[in-house]
């Protein structure tokens, strides 16, 4: 605010560009905030539904199998299922929030408001990725509030249940920027939406025990990071997983740096968003 | 190379027509199966994959304790639940969505500036909910046959119930849509109001998985009674009393549509 007010009095005489250093964290601050407040805007939307989807999803899944299946991993089905719909409640609104902002500025034509400014790569999809990421561990958080109501929660390895979601939900942002990069239209983002980010959140892990599988797609599983952070995530909750988390750790940390270079190299090459 | 069209008669005078407008409901009908079309395209598919997907982690999340509930296998029980709910909800989605849409746009005057009158729009939405639902709930009949989907043992009950299933969500949904400001409201009616009522209405689990009050209560679900009542034409399975279902949902489906026929005339939030 005061390098504002000094402008405001020598204005005329000293114009010059504002500087920064290495990286421009009034531009990245900015924009940031701008994401967090796109989808705070519409809470009940982005926020308060997710939560009660998952709600009547814990409900639905207990009425329908709380008879046949009493215990999964050696815990109640409700205490096994609850960290599964967290992260998938995580990871879908992490998704959506950046795929959701990067098509809607697209079809808009509000996308050169983040183009034009000296913002470089690296600071928008940090920016971007960073929004996602507040959305999603938000979306957990009331989750995991409104869930410990019904399903008691425990926390194991509170190290554990934290680098996963952080990490888990900027997988997800990150792919929702190059889902929303490339997508020309809504139809073509829901697409995306129904036919990849929705089945691999289903068929991963939240609602069961890879052990379930037979055989190709129990060794399929492990190649899936969506099975990975569910599983990591769960052993932070209730201290059992279906493979040691400390794996899940390493392959997050190398999917995430994979498709943080590739959104990199997109807003860089200017793929899609600078005609 | 097209022929010149002939010119307009010069003695212009208005189209003629008898009541009711075949014409005009006609023109909704395409207007908004066309919109459908156009805007989703691929992503008609969505709800039948939901569907596809629900039964798959049903199927895993049982294992090999597949659960018999009443006389049928999860499965069987299951989906004519999931067919009927995705139905609606297509039902609803199409006539809200198409209202806010058109009043954000502002151009629901294109429907209501032209010669027809409430009873015609409302026929011509009714048309439009039923058959964008049942393609729907057709696509997710197809996606769930290899999940042991059967064909209905009554189909004319199982016509019935998704018949009037579609029309009264349809008509929740014109009634949402004509209240309803801006896509925050809308979505906001559907995922606290209709959601919560398909999801908590027998659609996926036995009725006696409920403890006793809450058994009750379900009685006051109008969704409950049409899930049911389709679930038994389907398989034969009930958990309350079909007939009396059939009874309810049809004094409901009236109760709606004259209601439904007031709002549209008087114009509430469309005209001003």
């Amino acid at each position: 605010m005061h390098s504002d007010n000094d402008i405001d009095t020598s204005i005329g005489s000293n114009l010059s560009p504002r500087r920064y250093g290495a990286i421009n964290w009034v531009g990245l601050r900015e924009l940031y905030l701008k994401e967090v407040r796109r989808f705070l805007k519409v809470f009940t939307q982005t926020v308060a539904a997710p939560v009660v989807t998952t709600l009547l999803f814990l409900a639905i899944f207990s009425l329908a199998l709380g008879r046949a299946v009493t215990q999964v991993n050696g815990v109640d089905f409700p205490v096994f299922l609850a960290p599964g719909l967290i992260t998938m409640a995580m990871v879908q609104n992490a998704f959506a929030n950046t795929s959701s902002s990067i098509t809607i500025a697209k079809v808009q034509g509000s996308i050169v408001d983040v183009l034009m400014p000296p913002i470089s790569p690296g600071e928008m999809v940090a920016a971007y990725a960073m929004g996602g990421v507040t959305r999603g561990l938000l979306v957990g958080a009331v989750c995991w509030a409104m869930m410990s109501v019904f399903v008691p929660l425990t926390v194991h390895n509170i190290g554990y249940i934290l680098f996963f979601a952080v990490m888990a939900s900027l997988m997800l942002a990150l792919m929702g920027m190059l889902g929303g990069i490339w997508a020309d239209k809504f139809d073509q983002m829901a697409a995306v939406t129904n036919f990849v980010i929705t089945p691999f959140a289903f068929l991963s892990g939240t609602f069961y025990s890879i052990d379930r599988l037979p055989e190709p797609f129990y060794t399929l599983a492990h190649f899936n990071p969506f099975f990975f952070m569910i599983d990591g995530f769960r052993y932070g909750v209730i201290g059992r997983s279906d493979t040691d988390p400390l794996v899940g750790v390493f392959v997050l940390i190398g999917v995430n740096a994979v498709l943080w270079a590739i959104a990199w190299r997109m807003v860089k090459t200017g793929y899609k968003l600078k005609a | 190379m097209q022929a010149r069209p002939a010119l307009p008669d010069p003695n212009l005078h208005p189209r003629r027509f008898v009541r009711p407008n075949w014409y005009a409901i006609r023109a909704i009908i395409r207007r908004e199966i066309l919109r459908e079309i156009l805007f989703f395209k691929l992503a008609l598919f969505g709800p039948a994959l939901q569907a596809v997907l629900f039964a798959m982690v049903f199927v895993l999340a049982a294992g090999n304790s597949v659960p018999v509930v009443g006389t049928l296998p999860l499965l069987q029980f299951l989906a004519p639940g999931l067919i009927l709910s995705a139905t609606m909800h297509k039902a609803f989605e199409t006539i809200g969505y198409s209202f806010v849409f058109d009043k954000t746009e502002n151009i629901i005057g294109d429907v209501f500036g032209a010669p027809v009158t409430a009873g015609e729009v409302l026929a011509g939405y009714i048309a439009t909910a039923s058959l964008s639902g049942l393609l729907i709930g057709l696509t997710v009949w197809i996606g769930l046959l290899p999940f042991g989907m059967i064909l209905p043992v009554n189909p004319f009950a199982a016509a019935y119930f998704a018949l009037a299933g579609v029309i009264i969500v349809g008509l929740l949904g014109l009634l949402a849509g004509i209240h309803s400001i801006g896509w925050d409201s809308i979505s906001a009616k559907d995922i606290f109001i209709l959601t919560p009522l398909s999801f908590l209405s027998c659609a996926f689990f036995p009725l006696n998985a409920l403890s006793e009050p809450l058994q009750t209560l379900m009685m006051y679900n109008p969704l409950f009674h049409l899930i049911d009542g389709f679930r038994f034409a389907v398989t034969g399975y009930t958990d309350g009393q079909p007939v009396v279902s059939a009874a309810i949902v049809l004094v409901i489906l009236c109760v709606l549509t004259v209601i439904c026929h007031r709002v549209l005339r008087s114009g509430y939030k469309i005209k001003y």
